[in-house]
């Protein structure tokens, strides 16, 4: 019996030294430019327009360099699990590339690298500096805020039907984190001052991205204290906003994506990001060789990038002319560069 | 050991055997049917913890902790107390931990992360201990009230991560991250394997020294198996409602400071990703037995990193791998296979009593 114990014990033993030395992430084969990529969605691709288009772009870039598949990895809704699991998607060692987008990604992709100096990190929606291993692309969201402000003081100071005298806008977010705070909403309360100084915001915080039932109740509650044009950067919680506008008829502006269809006649207008595109353009770049890594860009309206959708026959057909003659008034003063909206980067 | 108790013991392993394998025959199933890779779902759930250090290394980190929150759930259950709450234990003690180690930057990190460890024990030992002395003075039941302040607990936990102790520069819903000197040391980079492992397996084998080898030990097992019987004895059977309920709450607070400390470094809104939970799993695998916590902790983890692999690298979504898991899980943890066995082990005490 002590001499079977002994031949287990020796045999467990010689397994695990085996296996010790076998255990290594593999070193991947170093190639001049990155070719296996991997896409990583911070959240869930379903109902976010903005991680879809994400997805499609870097899916059309991989197909015509003519490169074999694209790995797409929903990491879900907690946070708190992002960094385990892009870890994990780069430690398969199957990926040069991880294309990905969301503010917080660039400080998560940065750690994760460490330990990968091989890979290489697309990080769009996000800023973050020297990081020889990132390219990081940040949209002017000063414009995107300013744009979508304008719109919201326009009706909330005009006459249109669901418009009221209190001159009180809403904004319902998802959390509150540095991009949302330094940029998107200074630049969403210059807008509405651009209209009229005195016009107030509500705000509120839905304390994740996927509430919609709460989206709802904050949007109720927002109406009636007297609000008349929401805008929700709440992710999948918009949904709710939707429905309580619809219920009051309120009205909603939109961000980032073309979200017209959700609630015709009360979606006014969407100030959207050109995901689809940009994912394409730096995901091909990165494959021909041509990103240059350690380096963070902005960019806008001018790049063709950032774009009020005042061509949507739902703007035409929901906002008065004398509003959309104004709108247009903005967007001619931003794209000739006499109205310069900065993203403040000393703040980040 | 007597014939009768070797005998329950191999009935109990023989099903216990037989859950295991069949819960793989049916995972091997579920994979043949909802991928499209097969052969490589397979290889990456069987295998796929022992693909590289990664994998491997995660594998006994979450272990680790598991074993910690094994034996919270574990002290509850043995004592006939029903510690719901794990998961606002979990949260209450990382938060407190966390607290204790940005409060105090430039303590040194002995005296820091002691504070740290006590700070985390007592947050989750009076979350437990409240629902522990309802039960005692207001005959409120404990499974429902520590379910409920855990349930409150993680929304004010949730609250102040993201509220007074969030980090202003971060994008994320977190607070700082603690001094590096209070990380504790990685064991097998780029793993989250820390030495907080080593302090899991000695918190292990204090808790089977003492319910093996002490009078406390004693009374808790007996007070457990029949309270009535342990009242008669002379045993304060009041102290073995409120004092199991504060350590398997303090247990729970370690986990989640040895989580912050070992692996995390910053507390964020929703990082205890189920522990409290799976902590129950494992107590009900290893029958609440100290001595086959590590075992069953090892066979969740095992099964854990087994699901995450197979999510990162084939078809098998997230949703198909937490059924497979869950499958394997009531398979094991229901026991559905000891009865096989039973009859003979059955036989064999009755044999041994006649013998007698």
């Amino acid at each position: 019996m002590r001499n079977r114990n002994r031949v287990f014990i020796v045999a467990v033993a010689a397994m695990a030294l085996a296996f010790l030395f076998d255990c290594a992430p593999k070193a991947k084969s170093a190639s001049a430019n990155p070719s296996r990529v991997a896409v990583f969605i911070p959240g869930v691709r379903a109902g976010n327009a903005i991680y879809d288009t994400m997805v499609k772009g870097a899916e059309r870039a991989v197909k015509e360099a003519g490169a074999t598949g694209l790995k797409v990895f929903e990491a879900g809704f907690n946070q708190a699990e992002w960094e385990e699991k892009l870890t994990s998607l780069v430690a398969t060692g199957e990926y040069d590339l991880i294309v990905t987008s969301n503010p917080s990604m660039p400080e998560l992709c940065a750690k994760v690298g460490k330990a990968f100096p091989k890979e290489r990190f697309l990080c769009l929606d996000g800023y973050l500096p020297d990081e020889a291993q990132l390219h990081t692309v940040l949209y002017n969201q000063t414009e995107q805020g300013y744009v979508a402000g304008y719109l919201a003081g326009l009706v909330t100071t005009g006459t249109m039907k669901g418009s009221n005298a209190a001159k009180k806008a809403g904004l319902v977010i998802g959390q509150h984190y540095p991009v949302m705070d330094k940029v998107i909403v200074p630049g969403f309360e210059a807008g509405l001052r651009a209209v009229d100084p005195g016009i107030a915001v509500d705000e509120r915080v839905v304390g994740n991205w996927y509430d919609a039932a709460k989206g709802q109740a904050l949007a109720k509650d927002q109406i009636g204290a007297g609000v008349d044009v929401i805008l929700p950067i709440c992710g999948g919680a918009a949904t709710g906003v939707y429905k309580a506008a619809i219920e009051a008829g309120a009205y909603v502006v939109v961000f980032d994506a073309d979200q017209f269809a959700q609630a015709p006649g009360v979606v006014l207008g969407c100030v959207i990001l050109k995901q689809e595109e940009l994912a394409y353009s730096r995901t091909k770049a990165a494959m021909e060789g041509k990103l240059a890594w350690g380096k963070a860009e902005v960019v806008g309206m001018a790049d063709g990038y950032v774009a009020f959708l005042d061509k949507a026959p739902e703007y035409i057909a929901a906002v008065q002319p004398e509003l959309r003659a104004k709108m247009a008034e903005l967007l001619g003063r931003i794209s000739s560069g006499t109205l310069r909206l900065e993203v403040p980067l000393s703040r980040f | 050991m007597k014939a009768p108790a070797r005998a329950a013991l191999t009935a109990r392993l023989l099903g216990f055997g037989v859950a295991i394998v069949g819960a793989a025959l049916l995972a091997i199933l579920l994979l043949w049917g909802l991928s499209s890779s097969f052969s490589a779902s397979l290889e990456l759930f069987f295998l796929g913890p022992f693909r590289n250090a990664w994998y491997f290394g995660n594998m006994l980190a979450e272990a680790s902790v598991l074993v910690l929150a094994g034996l919270g759930a574990a002290v509850a259950f043995g004592s006939r107390n029903f510690n719901l709450g794990g998961e606002g234990q979990v949260y209450a003690g990382a938060i407190a931990a966390a607290a204790i180690l940005l409060g105090l930057p430039t303590a040194s990190p002995p005296l820091g992360i002691g504070l740290a460890l006590l700070g985390s024990a007592l947050a989750g030992a009076a979350l437990a201990w409240f629902s522990g002395r309802l039960k005692l003075s207001l005959g409120v039941d404990e499974l429902i009230s520590s379910f409920l302040a855990s349930a409150i607990f993680v929304y004010l936990g949730g609250f102040l991560i993201s509220g007074p102790l969030q980090d202003p520069s971060s994008n994320f819903q977190s607070t700082a991250s603690i001094a590096p000197a209070f990380r504790l040391a990685r064991l097998f980079p780029p793993s989250n394997l820390s030495t907080a492992a080593f302090a899991s397996l000695f918190a292990l084998g204090l808790a089977m020294f003492l319910s093996k080898r002490t009078r406390l030990g004693f009374e808790f097992g007996l007070v457990g198996r029949n309270a009535e019987f342990a009242r008669y004895a002379g045993i304060d059977t009041g102290f073995y409602v409120t004092a199991p309920m504060a350590l398997s709450g303090a247990l729970y607070g370690l986990a989640g400071a040895f989580l912050l400390l070992g692996t995390q470094y910053k507390a964020m809104k929703g990082f205890t990703s189920g522990i409290g939970w799976s902590g129950i799993a494992v107590a009900l695998v290893a029958g609440n037995s100290p001595s086959a916590i590590l075992p069953s902790a090892l066979l969740f983890a095992y099964l854990d990193t087994g699901a995450k692999a197979v999510m990162i690298g084939s078809d098998v979504t997230g949703d198909i791998v937490s059924v497979i898991q869950a499958t394997v899980f009531f398979l094991v943890t229901a026991r559905a296979a000891d009865g096989l066995f039973g009859t003979r082990a059955s036989r064999l005490r009755a044999g041994g009593k006649k013998a007698r």
